[in-house]
């Protein structure tokens, strides 16, 4: 699906929300509305099954999440994550040689180009962005059963 | 009340004290717990926010890496020459990296003390004379051999593969009491097991009278002539956690303890330190994981997160150590998109892991940047460099002995491996710009010496050329270790701070 910048709803809740710190970030986005486009095309991408691609709910989720791991991360991990997003959007579609941002191709050709550039030298800037993603997305309930993660304890 | 926040503070704050301890963390919370019992006056100040263990252990893991974390996980390394991209892991809160280790412990290696001491002349640091240092933190922080019986399925399987092709497997020590093994150590310990400093040393330095300050950025060391007689910062109480109101703090002596990254910067934003080797001879111990799948289910977040260890390729300059990561960190190493991936995330059950690092020569060097935070470059050492293919193909093999079906080498994008496609694999032909690889032990920005002109700190761990100023964390050590390093910088920075003169309490 392809979205215009801003377009994301900034409210779902579906997910597990995060504990309160006081470190003065709350009211700042780590994302800004092209990241945030950016970022759900990317999640979408990554997470899509054989049954299509992730609930909206699921992904908005995710981007809220991600919005809140960077306020609160700092300026350099914003700025790295930042990086990796602009090197997946502006080269990953030169892989299968068609013209960016990565947004606006299909579900298809994004996975297509996201494969290629992983295996390129370029492949550090998919790894980071990948990284966080990845950490955020397997950390709700639902993704961490489908892959058969309970969490237990091994207790003597 | 001596926990503070200086977000909750309004307007420039000034304190007096007899010790400034810049940084909470391993070092940080050793000198201000020994100084804070021999009857000082002592005040810490730390960057990072403090969250109580209780509460980070409640914490799901991107939240601590988020809070905790510096940069959140984001710090890389940047490579020069032939060398991978390193993502350096470091704390920033009370407790500093102590509450990110998997809490294992091993004591400064003999070899690495008879090296400081013939070719540094660091004639105090003998295995005999470190004894009672290493034996009073290990009490402190309550070390103990992890039972067999909580290792993890994968890291038994490791040990199983690795006694096969020749490889001692032996028991590690952490700093636990009453560990259920939930396979988390790294992002707060959800039963209150793991025994880091945050745990163990604040509560006595707070209990004997040393005040914390939470939010608070050091820029500088404040000198009177050759004398240090306090510190100044800002308190990171405005929007958005930034730099706000001034911190100026008096003191009669100044403990550095911000860490390899960082105290080169507060050094030399200060005009101390010996140029010539203040921020270089970085060492970061470079760490390579492998995941290995099994028919059998392995869940591998069953354990402790760190359980057992080999060392008989130390010659060769390579540690194994056992470890597990998040599900959600494996699901990012695992290659693929989209359908490859999911099929890939949902092997996660069934795969182990283990990991290897290099007893590295050093390469690198903390250079000061445009902003407060400093960016590190890394260049390996043709050793380590030529070492890497051996530490990972060797745990490959491990693996493999123990019955793998397939491996997942950290190399960027590639795809699982089966014993025979390993075997056609030129590892020693990749770029090492392939590799992933991460450290979390950086050390040696600040060594310390005998010598002014080849060292930054003396053997007490004063700042050459300087009175009441001391660096007392991981920058100091000379050289690498080979191990984990936390109980070694705990070490060092207890004989650090007993070895300080006295100074009557105010």
């Amino acid at each position: 699906m392809v979205r215009n910048a801003g377009e994301i709803a900034k409210t779902a809740e579906v997910g597990p929300e995060a504990h309160d710190v006081d470190d003065g970030v709350r009211g700042r986005d780590g994302l800004t509305d092209g990241m945030r486009d950016a970022s759900y095309a990317l999640a979408e991408t990554l997470f899509t099954t054989a049954e299509g691609p992730p609930d909206e709910e699921r992904l908005t989720w995710l981007v809220n999440d991600l919005d809140h791991f960077l306020s609160h991360a700092g300026p350099r991990a914003r700025s790295v994550y930042r990086l990796c997003l602009f090197a997946v959007s502006s080269l990953a579609p030169a892989m299968i040689f068609k013209l960016p941002p990565f947004r606006r191709l299909s579900l298809e050709d994004r996975a297509h180009a996201l494969e290629r550039m992983e295996q390129s030298p370029v492949g550090m800037a998919v790894f980071g962005a990948k990284a966080i993603l990845c950490i955020l997305w397997f950390e709700h309930p639902a993704s961490a059963r489908e892959i058969g993660f309970d969490g237990k304890c091994r207790t003597r | 009340m001596s926990y503070h926040s200086a977000r909750d503070h309004v307007g420039d704050l000034v304190l007096d004290c007899d010790v400034v301890v810049v940084g909470s963390g391993a070092s940080g919370a050793v000198v201000a717990t020994e100084l804070a019992s021999a009857g000082l006056k002592v005040i810490i100040v730390e960057e990072g926010p403090n969250i109580p263990s209780a509460k980070l252990g409640q914490m799901r893991v991107s939240e601590s890496i988020r809070h905790v974390w510096r940069d959140g996980a984001f710090t890389i390394a940047i490579p020069l020459g032939d060398t991978p991209a390193i993502n350096v892991t470091m704390g920033r809160g009370v407790g500093g990296s102590s509450m990110l280790t998997g809490g294992v412990c091993f004591r400064i290696p003999d070899p690495v003390l008879d090296t400081w001491e013939r070719e540094l002349g660091l004639v105090e640091y003998t295995p005999k004379k470190m004894e009672e240092f290493h034996a009073h933190v290990e009490k402190a922080i309550h070390v103990e051999e992890v039972p067999k019986e909580m290792r993890s399925i994968g890291t038994n399987l490791f040990a199983e593969g690795a006694a096969k092709i020749g490889l001692t497997v032996e028991s590690m020590r952490r700093n636990t009491k009453g560990c259920n093994g939930c396979g988390r150590c790294n992002f707060g310990c959800p039963h209150g097991a793991k025994m880091s400093v945050d745990v163990s040393y604040l509560p006595r330095a707070v209990e004997k009278g040393a005040q914390i300050f939470s939010h608070c950025l050091v820029d500088k060391i404040v000198m009177d002539g050759t004398r240090a007689v306090g510190v100044r910062g800002r308190l990171l109480n405005k929007r958005g956690g930034a730099p706000g109101d001034r911190l100026t703090v008096h003191a009669r002596r100044v403990v550095i303890a911000a860490g390899a990254w960082h105290t080169p910067l507060v050094l030399e934003r200060s005009g101390l330190g010996n140029r010539e080797v203040l921020g270089k001879n970085l060492t970061l111990h470079p760490a390579f994981r492998m995941l290995a799948r099994f028919d059998q289910e392995v869940r591998g977040w069953e354990g402790a997160l760190q359980s057992a260890y080999s060392r008989t390729l130390e010659p060769e300059g390579i540690t194994y150590t056992g470890l597990f990561v998040p599900v959600g960190v494996l699901g990012a190493t695992m290659p693929g998109v989209g359908l490859e991936l999911a099929q890939n995330a949902k092997k996660i059950g069934h795969l182990a892991m283990f990991g290897g690092l290099i007893h590295d020569l050093g390469g690198g060097t903390v250079h000061r940047g445009l902003g407060r935070e400093p960016y590190v470059t890394y260049r390996m050492a043709a050793r380590d460099r030529a070492v890497m293919p051996k530490l990972i193909r060797t745990m490959a093999e491990a693996f493999f002995a123990a019955g793998a079906r397939e491996v997942f080498l950290p190399v960027l994008g590639m795809r699982g491996l089966d014993a025979d496609a390993l075997k056609q694999l030129r590892l020693e032909d990749l770029p090492g710009k392939r590799f992933e690889c991460a450290s979390q032990h950086p050390l040696g920005s600040a060594q310390m010496g005998s010598s002014p002109r080849r060292s930054v700190v003396d053997g007490d761990g004063r700042v050459w050329g300087t009175q009441g100023l001391y660096v007392v964390d991981g920058s100091v050590l000379p050289t690498s270790l080979g191990v984990n390093p936390q109980l070694s910088i705990m070490t060092v920075a207890t004989r650090l701070a007993w070895r300080m003169p006295p100074i009557s309490a105010s």
